[in-house]
């Protein structure tokens, strides 16, 4: 039963991808010649980010590891336990919700998947539910109207980001449901936490890799909201006076996240760092239904390699033997190859 | 324009000089933006040029691109309304409203087209404006006086008293205190809010995204919040693709506020969605259920097909007004809708010229600063004079302006109304300490007893011009004096004649002269324009000659660009002759620099210069550097830049008649800057503005020498 939904989904996307990629010929090729970019210079990228991110009012932390992430993102709260979470990968990697939990911290989950399915095994980078059968749908119609009423009243929002724009200090930030636009609008605070491989150099640059993750992950030309924030919510209303969190955050917080990319650039290993978490690889990957369902999608085939290099004590994935179809290297958008 | 409708304009320009309140507001708005707009341009070199190729390909394909577009935005699931007319649009979009509902709005430039908030308040509708600036105008019921500050003419006193009210309880009176109450109020109808409607920057027509650009995040909220938005946007907002339409965004803040790109960028494809089918047959994702597009005509079709078509490349950034000069005096009466030119534009293909000419038609002074700001490089002033010929073909040109424009035509009239005017004009001018004024009040020909006219020459220039035979000349050219020289500038005429001797260039004066028609071309009247720029044509193409100079660029642009335009349906042979004239315009400037290798001056002036740049010559012909270069030849002179050089000095020939006081007001704008440079002398290169200075600089009680490059040199030269 739970197979066939996994099957429905991927073979739906799989079929809309095909008929898209004729329309982008090109894409990959975009994409790749971004990611190389930045893969080879991150250092340089990174300087130049967290300036660009601290002229638009943003504060920005780098954290070196995922520890320090998490203990960064519990001091911002300040002693506050309520919190609005997106769904993002990046949170998985440094398991967020996990520590947070052990703080005391209460998370409301803003993805209505990961509301309804919980986050305990994560599937897939952007169908929480993708493996799981809803029951109840009335309840989730009821739920759904909740998390927005209560994000409307709370301090803090935490959500991931698609890209970071060198150039402007602009957050690109991808999805379908809404969500998203509805954690890091509505609280007074926008935490952000990204991994450093998400700087690209230029705003438009920023839009080829959200048209990319649509089309290669999701078999879509764009996902329904595409938004650029480029620092807190300001007004210039009154007597042209500038004054922050008019409708949107007053503060915006940047983790950028190392956690071992730095010296991945500095070893050459390049495709660690190219993964735009789309998730167009496990598509046609045999050994994802297998695998990756069960413990989670970092851990699907050769991809492991890959997909689980940062993952917080996870680092030595095993290099599990998944025969040499090789169909992952032919559809990635990056060029990756395992 | 009819005595009635100059009445209108009359008092609606009287109106907009007296709030002075307003005007702090918009200048504390300009002084931000000016400067960080300018900085900021040059970092996106491309980004005017593939603008303007995205919008013009979209109105040379209009059908094309909104039929596609129709069908993305249907693919994404939005429902897309076409709206020929605002009561379409208005009926449509009210049929989405429960009676007695609550609507939470956006700025939309094309809902206020429509009007579409009283429409629905007056169905018993309650709309709330989002936009902070907007709240504020709807708090005070007053209207929008800037595009992207609305409410900056609204004094913080006043907005803690509406605020407080609106709270129930007394607020401190700073932004900060009042920006936490706006955002409690607003969050509450935001998550009560039964629809939203927001406008939209732009459409992509291949994936059916909607663009919009904020800072505040209401727009966000607005289009997030309620189950049900809606989207009213002009049909010109729709550009071929996604990256086009990024284009679109960054050049609304790079233009028009000197941002690199707004605090928030959304893009909205359709009706959201979750990617989990399960989810999606039940929930439709957290956004709102319904997306409705309202496309609006409403007239486009027919701006397009009337000539108007750059008018729709507008992105509604703002940027124009920023550099107005007439907005920057009037404000928010000078416009129809959407404020300034470009408003007057839009009133005329809504169906209603009178509408246009009474908001301000005959307003735009021409300095083209609005078209050098522009990101589409609209060309505004050509637009409202195109108006102003229909104005005419409609109802004369009046018969004030018609009286002279006829006199202007016959050579030799001006000669015997100056004559007349120095012999029984004295009756009613006088000498006095600051040159001629009026003895009598002529108001209605702008002539106030205290304005400064020039003294007419008892003898044309035209009349005492004697070249001098060279010997061996390097050029041989001929000199086009233009009106202002030929009355009562003659001095400028003979430093001319000085300057081109001393550097070997020979020199023909017609005999005849006729004015070149531009006060004409920029009324609408093109009758008489045509007339005499027929005689001039004959007369000047029947030199033989390296160049025609001129001392005054709106003559010059006049045979450079406006001849060209007048006969572009005559014959191939006389539209050959006007190019071939074309091509040998030269500015006095120009010509010293380029065309000769300038003899260096000796004689040393000891005064302190400082250079306005007029428009004509600054933006039409791109002269700057010229007349720069000429004055740091000069030995013992000392040069110093004044700020915003190349803004307009308020003259605009026919424009200072009829609105003697704007033109004054925006005259002592640049007084101050001049001042500040403490210069002894203002050099310019038109004897237009000269004549505006000088008026200025007398009633100022100032003593600066206004003269003329040309005439600088020829002081440098020797000449007393």
């Amino acid at each position: 039963m739970s197979s066939t939904k996994v099957q429905t989904i991927l073979k739906q996307i799989s079929s809309r991808r095909d008929t898209l990629l004729q329309e982008y010929p090109n894409l990959a090729s975009q994409v790749q010649d971004i990611k190389s970019a930045i893969a080879t210079n991150l250092k340089a990228s990174v300087e130049k980010a967290v300036s660009s991110l601290e002229g638009k009012g943003c504060h920005v932390i780098i954290a070196q590891d995922a520890r320090e992430a998490q203990e960064q993102i519990l001091k911002i709260l300040a002693g506050n336990q309520r919190v609005a979470m997106s769904k993002n990968s990046v949170f998985t990697e440094i398991a967020l919700r996990e520590y947070l939990k052990s703080n005391k911290v209460e998370i409301l989950d803003t993805d209505l998947g990961e509301k309804v399915v919980g986050t305990k095994v994560d599937v897939h980078p952007w169908i929480a539910s993708i493996n799981t059968p809803i029951p109840n749908k009335e309840w989730v119609a009821q739920i759904k109207d909740q998390i927005k009423q209560q994000v409307a009243h709370m301090e803090y929002g935490i959500t991931g980001a698609e890209a970071i724009v060198e150039q402007n200090g602009t957050l690109a930030l991808l999805e379908s449901e809404g969500n998203i636009r509805f954690t890091s609008n509505l609280p007074y605070n926008h935490i952000v936490v990204a991994g450093i491989d998400k700087i690209v150099p230029s705003l438009e640059d920023a839009l080829t890799i959200c048209r990319a993750i649509s089309v290669y992950g999701m078999g879509k030309d764009i996902l329904k909201y595409l938004t650029f924030i480029s620092g807190p919510s300001r007004t210039a209303d009154i007597e042209f006076r500038m004054v922050q969190g008019m409708h949107g955050p007053k503060e915006v917080y940047i983790i950028l996240l190392d956690n071992g990319r730095l010296s991945a650039s500095e070893n050459q290993q390049w495709d660690l760092l190219k993964c735009l978490h789309c998730g167009g690889c496990l598509v046609d990957c045999p050994k994802y239904l297998a695998e990756g369902l069960e413990r989670g999608y970092y851990y699907t085939g050769k991809r492991a390699k890959v997909l689980a290099a940062f993952l917080e004590g996870s680092k030595q994935a095993a290099d599990t033997d998944c025969g040499d179809c090789s169909l992952c290297n032919k559809i990635c958008p990056t060029g990756i190859q395992v | 324009m009819g005595t009635h409708t100059y009445k209108i304009v009359k008092s609606k320009v009287a109106e907009g000089l007296r709030d002075m309140e307003s005007r702090k507001g918009r200048f504390r708005a300009f002084d931000a933006i000016r400067p960080a707009m300018l900085k900021m341009v040059p970092n996106y070199p491309e980004l005017s040029n593939r603008l303007r190729k995205i919008k013009e390909y979209s109105m040379d394909h209009l059908d094309e691109v909104i039929a596609k577009a129709q069908r993305s935005l249907e693919a994404k699931g939005c429902k897309v309304y076409l709206a020929e007319t605002a009561e379409d649009a208005q009926m449509y979009i009210a049929s989405l409203i429960p009676n007695t509902g609550l609507v939470v709005k956006s700025k939309s430039n094309a809902g206020k087209e429509i009007n579409i908030s009283h429409y629905l308040e007056d169905r018993g509708v309650t709309v709330v404006e989002t936009d902070l600036g907007d709240r504020i105008n709807q708090l005070a019921k007053c209207e929008a006086s800037h595009s992207l500050a609305p409410a900056i003419h609204i004094p913080i006193e006043t907005i803690t008293e509406l605020f407080s009210t609106e709270e129930g309880t007394q607020l401190e009176c700073t932004p900060e205190a009042l920006v936490v109450s706006a955002r409690k109020g607003l969050r509450n109808f935001l998550v009560k809010a039964d629809v939203g409607i927001s406008g939209a920057n732009a459409i992509a027509a291949d994936t059916g995204s909607i663009f919009v650009t904020e800072n505040e995040g209401n727009i966000r909220a607005v289009s997030m919040m309620p189950k049900v938005h809606i989207v009213i946007s002009g049909v010109e907002k729709i550009v071929s693709t996604l990256e086009d339409a990024m284009q679109v965004v960054r050049a609304a803040a790079v233009y028009g506020v000197g941002q690199d790109i707004g605090t928030y960028v959304s893009v909205i494809s359709g009706v959201s969605e979750s990617l989990d089918p399960d989810l999606e047959e039940y929930s439709h994702g957290q956004g709102p259920k319904e997306v409705h597009i309202v496309l609006l005509k409403n007239g486009r079709t027919e701006a397009i097909a009337a000539g108007f078509k750059e008018s729709l490349y507008c992105i509604n950034c703002g940027s124009c007004l920023n550099f107005c000069p007439i907005y920057g005096e009037v404000g928010a009466k000078y416009g129809y809708k959407y404020l300034g030119g470009r408003g007057l534009v839009f009133a005329a293909f809504h169906g209603d010229l009178e509408k246009s000419e009474e908001n301000g038609l005959s307003l735009c002074i021409g300095c083209q600063k609005c078209q050098t700001a522009c990101p589409v490089q609209m060309a505004t002033p050509a637009m409202l004079w195109k108006l102003r010929q229909d104005a005419v073909a409609k109802e004369g040109v009046g018969w004030k302006k018609d009286l002279v424009f006829s006199m202007l035509t016959k050579p030799q009239t001006l000669p015997v109304v100056s004559k007349l005017a120095t012999t029984f004009g004295k009756l009613a001018l006088k000498e006095s300490g600051k040159g001629m004024t009026s003895r009598l009040t002529f108001n209605s020909f702008g002539l106030p007893q205290e304005r400064v006219i020039p003294r007419f020459s008892n003898k044309s220039f035209m009349e005492i011009a004697k070249p001098k035979t060279i010997a061996k000349a390097i050029k041989n050219v001929a000199f086009y004096p233009g009106c202002v020289v030929n009355y009562t500038e003659t001095d400028l005429g003979e430093a001319l004649l000085h300057v081109l001797a001393e550097n070997n260039v020979q020199v023909n004066v017609a005999k005849e002269d006729v004015c070149c028609g531009i006060p004409s071309i920029v009324s609408g009247d093109l009758a008489h324009a045509k007339t005499m720029a027929l005689k001039n044509i004959e007369i000047y193409s029947s030199f033989d000659i390296d160049a025609l100079v001129f001392v005054c660029p709106s003559c010059a642009v006049a045979f450079k660009e406006e001849y060209p335009k007048l006969f572009a349906e005559d014959s191939s042979e006389l539209q050959e002759k006007v190019k071939k004239l074309a091509l040998k315009v030269k500015d006095i400037n120009e010509f010293l620099i380029q065309d000769i290798e300038l003899k260096l001056p000796k004689q040393v002036v000891t005064e302190t210069v400082t250079y306005h740049d007029p428009c004509h010559l600054a933006r039409s012909m791109g002269v700057k550097t010229e007349p720069r270069e000429i004055i740091r030849k000069i030995p013992g002179l000392k040069y110093v830049e004044m700020q915003d050089a190349d803004t307009c000095c308020g003259f605009g020939g026919s424009f200072s008649l009829s609105f003697y006081e704007l033109s004054q007001r925006i005259n002592e704008g640049k007084l101050k800057n001049i001042i500040d440079t403490q210069a002894t002398t203002l050099a310019t290169s038109c004897p237009g503005c000269m004549v505006h200075f000088r008026d200025g600089i007398a009633q100022h009680k100032m003593k600066q020498k206004v003269s003329h490059v040309v005439q600088i040199l020829s002081r440098a030269y020797g000449r007393r």
